[in-house]
């Protein structure tokens, strides 16, 4: 199980459209993804839970991975909350 | 901030059981409402509609429902939302949720406003089969109104999951 703690930099915060790509790209990948926001934890793959969270820009969010494909997995969503951090 | 039905039913932006030829002329009368409230400008609807052609259909949320919205400097001018039904759902060309009957137009004034307010009160509702299935079934603008009400009851009393 992969986890990170990071800030989400997306100038967008994760509202429907970079949301709808972070569901996006967790379905690409076998392993299961939650995303974490306070004391609520969602799963990955629901865009209606995660809009219900209203992340916005600076705010922080745990991810966890967990799968056979966990290393792309998070190195994906990582560059998706962070964009422009280095991979 | 005052809650989405609350701001809803004062703006009387609210329209059920309309007939679409297509998506677009969906929006185009959605859009409409908030225009004519005042919440948003014409240049509100074209930015949708734009949007839903360069970008794609990311504004349709879950199973037969959008959710179209524009960004906070494309002529959004209050905060405010519309609904509307449809009386035979079209096509927005989402694999996953199409064929949309439920349209739940979103503007907020500002960015932080909308991610934080506005969208998880909208996620809410649809994250709720049993409110979804009410607003499918009003037939009227009343009826519409006393299911919204019920349904913002329920989430002040914590009754969603």
């Amino acid at each position: 199980m992969r986890e990170t703690t990071l800030e989400v930099l997306n100038e967008e915060g994760l509202h429907t459209r970079p949301a709808n790509e972070f569901v996006k790209t967790v379905k690409q990948f076998e392993s299961t993804v939650t995303l974490q926001k306070g004391d609520t934890d969602v799963p990955g793959k629901s865009l209606l839970k995660i809009m219900k969270l209203g992340i916005v820009t600076g705010d922080t969010i745990t991810l966890r991975c967990d799968g056979p494909d966990e290393d792309a997995a998070m190195d994906a969503l990582v560059r998706l909350v962070q964009p422009g951090s280095p991979e | 901030m005052a809650g989405f039905v609350e701001r809803l039913i004062r703006s009387g932006t609210i329209l059920v059981r309309h007939h679409a030829g297509d998506w677009e002329e969906a929006v185009r009368v959605g859009g409409a409402l908030m225009v004519e409230a005042g919440l948003a400008e014409d240049r509100y609807i074209q930015a949708i509609i734009e949007n839903h052609r360069t970008i794609g259909p990311y504004f349709v949320i879950a199973p037969g429902i959008a959710m179209p919205h524009a960004k906070p400097e494309n002529g959004v001018l209050e905060t405010g939302y519309a609904l509307m039904t449809l009386d035979e759902p079209v096509e927005f060309g989402d694999e996953e949720n199409d064929p949309v009957d439920i349209l739940i137009f979103a503007g907020a004034i500002n960015r932080e406003e909308h991610n934080r307010e506005v969208i998880p009160q909208i996620a809410e509702l649809c994250d709720s089969d049993v409110h979804i299935a009410a607003l499918r079934a009003a037939g009227t603008t009343e009826e519409m109104v006393a299911a919204l009400q019920r349904f913002e009851a329920a989430l002040e009393a914590g009754e969603l999951d």
